[in-house]
This record gives structure tokens, C-alpha cells and sequence, in this order.
């Protein structure tokens, strides 16, 4: 089976499909291929375009609001397009989302399900207590007192209401106990135990885990349920808001005009002012094609001869993911420089996730083979496959939103 | 006074302590963190020593003996077979070795262990379906596992309870001594964390400082050469299954012996045994050295090159010094030096030893110091027992008492024997501490807790190693910052603090699994951690805490 488009995207998270739903909207006949779960599935449910720290210590050591970058309108499309977040506006209203390490931190937008402290100026936020082990509510409110700035002036109290149903729920997963508040029942027993909090509804606002839906952010009905503001903590580990995220990317590109194609890719050949790409069970054949693997472009990666299916002497040599008619790994070139993909060694994210004294030997890395140029007219990269973006959900999507315009540029 | 909190520090420190000697002991990392935390959590007799070091592989035996009495909580069995392969000398081969182990079997009822069978290979694939290569045969023979961190715990516990004061974290800067005659007067100290010094008077000074003995010994102006050791490098890999029932015994490309073993929750592979010459305080395994291993066990189980590494550790054996022979045929002996040669009196160092030997070692050193002191008092640390081992528990009685699993009462019994009902009554009067901070493993909130206010854990990498904290899969992704959220409450530090000793934790531990994994999970770790990262931001690497908490216990 054989099928003609004009642009293939390999890879169906926040960077692939940011790639194919702008790309379908300015007209063309997108494919895209979707094989997994991949990196999407991290995401705590903050949008930010830099980490948010250095972004903190820039505002501090510059002094005053930042004012932020208006935002680009395919990338606002796709943010539309997903339908889970709320998009920030200025830089004096940047979210501060809490943590359920008791950390606070400024986003660019958020998931809607996470509560704003921004906009619980002024509130007493309670935490019902609960019997799970990384939700400890006394100690998260002590964490959020010393850690939200003074002048919101929120209290962060701890509360006895009961928030748990079934017996089971004090370990399961954060995100299964999400995926149960996706039952509207569920939801309004949840409310009718919140409703005892409140006594003054215009002062009051619930802090709850990562655990209020995982096919859509509930945190919304919740609080119009119970007549004042209900939200998430954020959670670097809970994978609810990864989960909603994946949703999300899935159902907005079931929404759109982009062809689906599941399966892994075998192979990628130039050919004849075309490529063609190789799935299990069919080709696809486009005028330009978008990599957007993550960490798993062409197998030229990183790393590592730990034993890994290494032969039974002697180094393995790194496996390409899918075969290539272009000799050696494919490199990419970003804005004029040659780069070498893999997403540990971009910068930013990716140099604070691994140890800075790490050294070769430790951690022993591949690069691709270096060609002048692009490695073929009509293909391209966007999101963690670029080794030059950091791993931020803003990268993806603008780096998505880039290969699209330039996809777009080849195919007229 | 006695540097050091490995096996033979704390050792000495409850063997002095019982004869009525007033004990300090300083250590400057943490319990166990160096050789005796990082081994291969056998007290294994040694039957490698055997042929040429017979007397090693006696006093292994029968200490391991005593360590069983004293402790029964902490040991579980370990079966070993050791395969032959076909080859023109296998049927002689497997002779000997039937012979040797027959030598070795006459050991064995000091340490309760069966004595050793010959099997045919049918017999060998029966008990181990996974074992590869055309064999002729093979032997069993019986070890028993311990883990190395607890054993140190469970010592320095016993010695605080009966009167020794322990500083943890103090880094002993200076052995002070007289001009005149050079002898001994005490050590000044410094705790990194916090800043806080002192100084200590003692009239002598105990060197249990393992690989840092040179080091240490330098500190009273003696040269470093004084208390020598050739430091040896072993490392471990860890699995994140039980993947055989019984260990086995290979060799490497180079003739050595290696093993996997079935261990606690997991698999492990080791060891590996090189002159190491690199930091202390920082030592990790490479990915050569997980090569080889891997390597040398895939010969004998090849699933090893499927199967899921989880992590690595490493250690610096303090073998005694000689110059020339090969790292494996180095004595595993211990001895004491006595710097009054080097005209320190009052200054010994400890030199050597295997953990499965250590209260033998502790015991030579006390006798000494008792001489010295001229006290009278017997040893009687191989009589009385180590905190927890003085009763047994039924785990899953205690599982359904508190309501929780029967793996966590397990895990928890395993640990602290009969004090497993001290973190019970912490879940009776608050219930919330019964919950699992650790799924792994599993770790409830209560020995944490526990862990921070009983065994002088201060930070996240303190009580992963009381607890095994976040050792499992997910490498404390999940439970890191929880924990470090418990550490900083109970200690009363800053939560920003709880958050930085967490990251540290993460980002260590990152770096030991690094050299083990496969790709796809590389990209999976580096993408948890820069999630984590993303959760609590920047922390402040060098962050410490101003609190005076360096009152010793």
C-alpha cells in the first residue's frame, strides 16, 4: 500500500504534532506517524520557553517585570488546538504554580488543571490531608508558606476533609487516581466534601495533588462545583499531567485534517525530488519530511557501550532506528551550524539533567557524521531530535511550528 | 578515639565501649559509605583464599559464625554453584575442585553452611534453567549475604546506646601530639555541613579509615606511607530482579572469578578488583569495568546482556601492601600498626581486613587497646547481640497488625530485626507514617523517619543507605523528594534544603546508574531528572544549613 502527501512527520508528540496540525492548516496533506509514547508523557504540566530559574535569577538581577514575548499565532493556534491550557499573558501575570515539593515556580502557561497562586491572592488555600505518601499536607503547607511571596498573602493551611473514596486509594497512582475524577459522579462527591470548606467562598481555594482527571483537566468543574477555586499541584513524577498531555496531542490531531499512521518506520529513502518512507505496512511518499523522534533520530544518539545487545566481544556500533538512503546518520543543521542530535547533550534542560563533572568514559557519546549543508533537501528536525533546543514544551511546539513553515516553504 | 564509620570503626568503637573504655568516633561522610557500604554483601569464608590463605579463610568462617549469632535478622543464605565447562581438563578439573571443597567443607559448620555437592550438568540445568555452555559438571557450595550498610548501623547503634559518642559528618582535620615525645593528645574536627569545629582529647587514636588510612595517618605529621594500603577498586551492578535462585560462580576474559548472585530485592554482578589511585570520596564504576563483568557472566547466563541493569556501586577494598603481585592474589588479611615505631605513640592504624572478618579485626584491635588501658575485660561482642538481633519477629504478623503489605514487613523486619516493632509503634500512634515512600524497595514513612531520629541519617544519600531508599527501579524519582521533604522536617532544616539534598541524591545516583544503561532507558533517566529539575528549579549545591545540630549521640 502506497499513499502520496506532501509532508510526512515522523513522531506524534507536542513537537510532531504541533509540526503537522500547522502545517495541515496552511493547506497541505500532512501524514504523520505515531509509534509510542515518548518524552510528551514527561511533561508536569508547565509551558515554559526557559528554565524557569534562570528566568527567576534574570529578574531579579535585572530588576521588574519582564515583559514576555507576544506569542507567535501558529504556535497560540496549537496551544488552542490542544485545548488543556491556559496561556499566560503579561509578564507582571506569569502563573506561580505550586508544587507538590512545596517549591513554587513561575510557568508561561499551564495546564489548567494547576492552580495559579497568582490568582489566589489573598485566599486561605487549604490541603486536605491524606493518607498517601508523597502527599504529606502539613508539611507541603509549611513548604508553600515559606516558599510563595509574601505580598500574594495566602495561607496555607492543612485540613481534615475526607478525600479519598475506596479503600485502595491511599497508593495508587497519582495519575489512576486522576483517571478516576474523570467520572462526573466521582466528581460531585468530591465537591460535596470540599463544600464543608466553605464557610467564606470568596476567601477560600483548594490545593489538591496531580489527581483531578487525566482525559481532561477537572479542576475547573470542580471549582464551579463548589463555588470557589480548586487546583493541581504540580508534580515532576506523578505523570498525570504527561498523561492529559499525550491525550490532548492525540485528540488535536484526530481533530485535524492530519492523516494517521501507527507503526514504526523502517526505512527513509531520497529519491527522485521525493522521499519515501517505510512503514510496516505501507509507504508513504511526500515532498518533505519532518523528524520528530526525540531522542531517537536515526539511531546516531548518544552513548553507550554498556551491554546493551552487544556482541558477545568488542564494542556495539550504534544502530541506526530505521535505515536511511543517505550514508551515515543524518546530522542537522539549525540556523546555519551544523548540530549533533541526541538530546543529552542539548543545553539548558539537558546539561542540568546529567552531572556536570560526567566525563568521557562515563558516559561515552556517538555524534552523527557531518555533512555539509543539509543532509537532503526536504528534511527536517523539530523538538528533542534538535539537540540545540532544551527540552522545554515551548521548544517543541515552536520548533514544530518552524519545521512546518519550512516544510511548507519546499513543497510551494 | 576512633576515625572512621566502616565496619571496622564502628567495630571497635561497641567492642571498646563494652569493655568500659570511653569512645568517640568521627566519620566524614557517612556510615558505610565507603568499602563496607559498597561490597558485595556476602561474609563469604573466601574459598578463593583458601589455597594460599588458609588462616583467612578460617577466620572468615568462624567470624561469619559469630556474625550469625549476633545478628540472625540480618543474613540470608546464598547457594552457590560453580559450572565446569568441557574441555580436555574439565574431568580433572572437577575433581580438584571436588577435593577442594571438600577441604572447604570442614569450615563450613563454623558458619553453619551445608556442605558442598558434586553435580552432574543435568543436576546444574535442573537448578538453574538459565546456565549456558556445553559443561561436565559442577559444585555447590553454601554463602551467606548481609548487607554491609545495616551491619555498620546496627554496630554504631549499639555502641551509642552503651555510651560511645558518634560524629557523623565530622571530618577529623588534625591528630594532635605532644612535641616532646610525640605522643598522642587528641584531634580537632570539622563538620563540613555546617561549618561547626572542635577538638577532642584522647589519649589514643584509632585509624579505621580503611582506603584513607594513609591519609589519615598523615593528619598526626606521620607520613602517609606509615599506615600503607594498595587501595583495590571493585564495583557491582545491580539488576532489577532476583534473575537466578542460586549465585554463580564464572570467570573473565582474564582467569578471574567473578559471580552473580541473587541479593536482597535483586541480581548483582561483581567484582571487579583494580589499584585505584582517584578521589575517595567520589568513586564510580566506568563503563569498561561493566563491560567486563558483563562480559565475564554472560559466559555462564547470557540472558545478563536482556536483563534491566538498575545501578552500579563502587568501593576501595584497603587491601594490605605489597609491591608486585597481580590486585587478586593480594592477602586479605588484616594487621595493626602500631605508630610508636614511627614514634606516635597512642596511634594505630587498622590495615585490611573483609567485612566477614571485621569483629575479629575490632576484637585485635580492642585487646590492644585494653592492654594499653590496662583493663581486664574480655571481648564479648561475638555473645551479646547487635541491636534488633536479640529476638525474632514474624513479619507478616506484623504486616497484618499494621496493615501493610507483606513485602514491606518483610523488607522492614529483614533491617531492623526486632526494633522492626519500635517503627510499628511510630505507625500505632500516627497512622499516616504507615504509607510507602518508597515502592520500590519498600520503605514506609515511618522508618524514615525512624532512620533521621535513631540512626543518624542527615540528609537523602544518609538514609537510602539505612533503608535502601530509592535503590530500586525508578531510582528515587518518585520517592527522592519526598524523602527529602521528611529529612529536612525532622531535622528542622529549611524545605528548600530537603529539596537540594534530594536533587544531589538523584543526580549521584544518576551518575552510578549511567555507565550500566542501555540507551532508551538513559533517555528515560535524563528525562526524570530534568522533570524533577523542572519541579524544584535550581538548588543550591553547596547549601548548608546553619542549625546547630552537630550535638553528638
Amino acid at each position: 500500500m502506497s499513499a502520496v502527501t506532501d509532508i510526512v512527520v515522523i513522531g506524534a508528540g507536542l513537537a510532531g504534532a504541533s509540526c503537522a496540525i500547522t502545517a495541515a492548516r496552511a493547506g497541505a496533506k500532512v501524514a504523520i506517524v505515531r509509534g509510542g509514547l515518548g518524552a510528551t508523557s514527561f511533561s508536569s504540566g508547565a509551558f515554559d520557553r526557559d528554565p524557569w530559574w534562570l528566568v527567576d535569577r534574570a529578574q531579579r538581577l535585572v530588576g521588574g517585570a519582564r515583559s514576555v514575548d507576544p506569542i507567535d499565532p501558529d504556535e497560540g493556534h496549537v496551544l488552542d488546538a490542544l485545548g488543556i491550557v491556559a496561556v499566560g499573558t503579561s509578564g507582571d501575570a506569569t502563573p506561580l504554580l505550586a508544587t507538590t515539593s512545596g517549591a513554587v515556580r513561575r510557568a508561561v502557561h499551564r495546564d489548567r488543571a494547576l492552580a495559579d497562586l497568582r490568582a489566589w491572592a489573598g485566599r486561605t488555600v487549604f490541603l486536605p490531608r491524606a493518607d498517601r505518601a508523597l502527599w504529606d499536607a502539613d508539611t507541603l503547607a509549611r513548604g508553600l508558606t515559606q516558599s510563595a511571596p509574601a505580598e500574594l498573602e495566602i495561607t496555607f493551611r492543612a485540613v481534615d476533609v475526607p478525600i479519598l473514596l475506596y479503600a485502595d486509594e491511599d497508593r495508587v497512582a497519582d495519575v489512576e487516581l486522576a483517571a478516576r475524577h474523570d467520572d462526573p459522579k466521582r466528581l460531585a462527591w468530591l465537591a460535596e466534601r470540599l463544600s464543608s470548606l466553605a464557610a467564606q467562598p470568596d476567601r477560600a481555594a483548594v490545593l489538591l495533588g496531580p489527581w483531578l482527571g487525566v482525559d481532561a483537566p477537572r479542576a475547573t468543574d470542580l471549582g464551579e462545583l463548589v463555588g470557589f477555586p480548586v487546583g493541581e499541584a504540580l508534580s515532576g513524577v506523578a505523570g498525570t499531567a504527561g498523561a492529559r498531555l499525550e491525550r490532548a496531542v492525540a485528540r488535536a490531531l484526530d481533530t485535524s485534517a492530519v492523516s494517521l499512521h501507527q507503526g514504526r518506520v523502517s526505512q527513509v529513502a531520497r529519491g527522485g525530488g521525493s522521499t519515501r518512507v517505510t512503514l510496516d505496512q505501507q509507504t508513504l511518499e511526500a515532498r518533505a519530511l519532518v523528524f520528530a523522534t526525540g531522542s531517537f533520530l536515526g539511531g546516531g544518539l548518544l552513548h553507550l557501550p554498556a551491554e546493551h545487545g552487544a556482541p558477545a566481544d568488542g564494542p556495539e556500533h550504534v544502530r541506526a532506528a530505521f535505515a536511511s538512503s543517505i550514508r551515515g546518520a543524518p546530522s542537522i543543521t539549525r540556523r546555519g551550524r551544523q548540530g549533533i542530535s541526541g538530546a543529552l547533550l542539548g543545553p539548558t534542560l539537558d546539561r542540568t539533567a546529567w552531572p556536570e563533572a560526567g566525563a568521557p568514559g562515563d558516559l561515552e557519546r556517538v555524534g552523527f557524521g557531518h555533512r555539509d549543508g543539509l543532509v537532503a533537501e526536504g528534511w527536517f528536525a523539530a523538538g528533542d531530535a534538535l539537540a540545540e533546543s532544551p527540552r522545554s514544551a515551548l521548544h517543541a511546539i515552536e520548533s514544530g511550528v518552524r519545521a512546518a513553515r519550512a516544510a511548507l516553504a519546499i513543497i510551494g | 578515639m576512633v576515625i572512621g564509620g566502616g565496619v571496622n570503626g564502628v567495630g571497635v568503637a561497641r567492642d571498646a565501649t563494652m569493655r568500659g573504655l570511653r569512645v568517640a568516633l568521627f566519620e566524614r561522610n557517612d556510615l558505610a559509605f565507603g568499602a563496607s557500604g559498597n561490597s558485595s554483601g556476602m561474609i563469604h569464608g573466601g574459598p578463593r583464599y583458601l589455597s594460599y590463605d588458609p588462616e583467612v579463610t578460617e577466620s572468615s568462617c568462624r567470624d561469619s559464625g559469630h556474625i550469625q549469632h549476633i545478628a540472625p535478622h540480618l543474613l540470608f543464605r546464598i547457594p552457590f554453584l560453580y559450572p565446569v565447562e568441557r574441555s580436555p581438563k574439565a574431568k580433572v578439573m572437577l575433581t580438584l575442585m571436588d577435593a577442594f571443597f571438600r577441604a572447604y567443607d570442614d569450615y563450613q559448620p563454623l558458619k553453619r553452611g551445608k556442605p558442598h555437592a558434586k553435580l552432574t550438568a543435568e543436576e546444574l540445568r535442573a537448578l538453574e534453567p538459565g546456565l549456558s555452555g556445553d559443561l561436565v559438571g559442577g559444585i555447590s557450595f553454601d554463602e551467606w549475604g548481609i548487607d554491609g550498610a545495616r551491619l555498620c548501623t546496627a554496630n554504631a547503634l549499639d555502641a551509642a546506646e552503651r555510651g560511645a559518642k558518634l560524629f557523623v559528618g565530622a571530618t577529623v582535620e588534625a591528630i594532635d601530639r605532644r612535641d616532646d615525645n610525640g605522643t598522642v593528645t587528641g584531634v580537632r574536627w570539622r563538620d563540613a555541613r555546617n561549618g561547626r569545629t572542635g577538638k577532642i582529647t584522647a589519649s589514643v587514636v584509632v585509624n579505621a579509615t580503611g582506603a584513607w588510612a594513609p591519609i589519615t595517618s598523615a593528619l598526626s605529621g606521620l607520613p602517609a606511607g606509615s599506615a600503607r594500603v594498595r587501595p583495590g577498586k571493585g564495583i557491582h551492578i545491580g539488576y532489577d530482579r532476583r534473575l537466578t535462585n542460586y549465585a554463580i560462580a564464572s570467570t573473565t576474559i582474564d582467569g578471574r572469578q567473578i559471580f552473580i548472585e541473587p541479593w536482597q530485592n535483586m541480581s548483582v554482578i561483581g567484582t571487579t578488583d583494580d589499584d585505584y589511585y582517584g578521589d575517595l570520596d567520589n568513586v564510580f564504576a566506568t563503563s569498561e569495568e561493566v563491560r567486563y563483568l558483563v562480559q565475564g557472566v554472560a559466559r555462564v547466563f547470557p540472558q545478563i546482556r536482556h536483563a534491566r541493569p538498575i545501578a552500579t556501586w563502587s568501593g576501595v577494598r584497603p587491601t594490605l601492601h605489597k609491591y608486585g603481585p597481580l590486585e587478586d592474589e593480594l592477602s586479605r588479611d588484616h594487621e595493626i600498626v602500631d605508630h610508636a615505631a614511627h614514634g606516635a605513640p597512642g596511634l594505630y592504624s587498622m590495615i585490611g581486613g573483609k567485612l566477614a572478618s571485621y569483629r575479629l579485626f575490632a576484637e585485635e584491635m580492642t585487646d590492644k587497646l585494653a592492654e594499653v588501658f590496662s583493663i581486664g575485660a574480655k571481648c564479648s561482642t561475638h555473645k551479646s547481640f547487635l541491636p534488633g538481633g536479640e529476638r525474632t519477629v514474624d513479619p507478616f504478623a506484623l504486616a497484618e497488625t499494621l496493615g501493610i503489605d507483606a513485602v514491606a514487613g518483610r523488607r522492614l523486619v529483614y533491617r531492623h530485626g526486632a526494633r522492626a516493632e519500635r517503627i510499628a509503634e511510630r505507625i500505632e500512634k500516627t497512622p499516616r507514617e504507615r504509607s510507602v515512600v518508597c515502592v520500590c524497595e519498600p520503605v514506609l514513612e515511618a522508618e524514615v523517619r525512624h532512620a533521621v531520629t535513631e540512626e543518624l541519617a542527615r540528609s537523602v544519600d544518609d538514609v537510602s543507605r539505612r533503608t535502601r531508599l530509592g535503590l530500586g527501579a525508578c531510582g528515587g524519582m518518585r520517592c527522592a523528594l519526598r524523602c527529602g521533604q521528611i529529612v529536612a522536617e525532622e531535622r528542622g532544616f529549611s524545605p528548600a534544603l530537603g529539596r537540594a539534598m534530594a536533587v544531589r541524591f538523584l543526580v549521584r545516583q544518576s551518575r552510578h546508574r549511567a555507565p550500566a544503561l542501555g540507551p532508551t532507558q538513559t533517555i528515560q533517566d535524563a528525562l526524570g531528572i530534568a522533570a524533577l529539575r523542572a519541579e524544584v528549579g535550581e538548588v543550591d549545591a553547596s547549601s548548608t544549613d546553619a542549625s546547630s545540630e552537630t550535638e553528638p549521640r
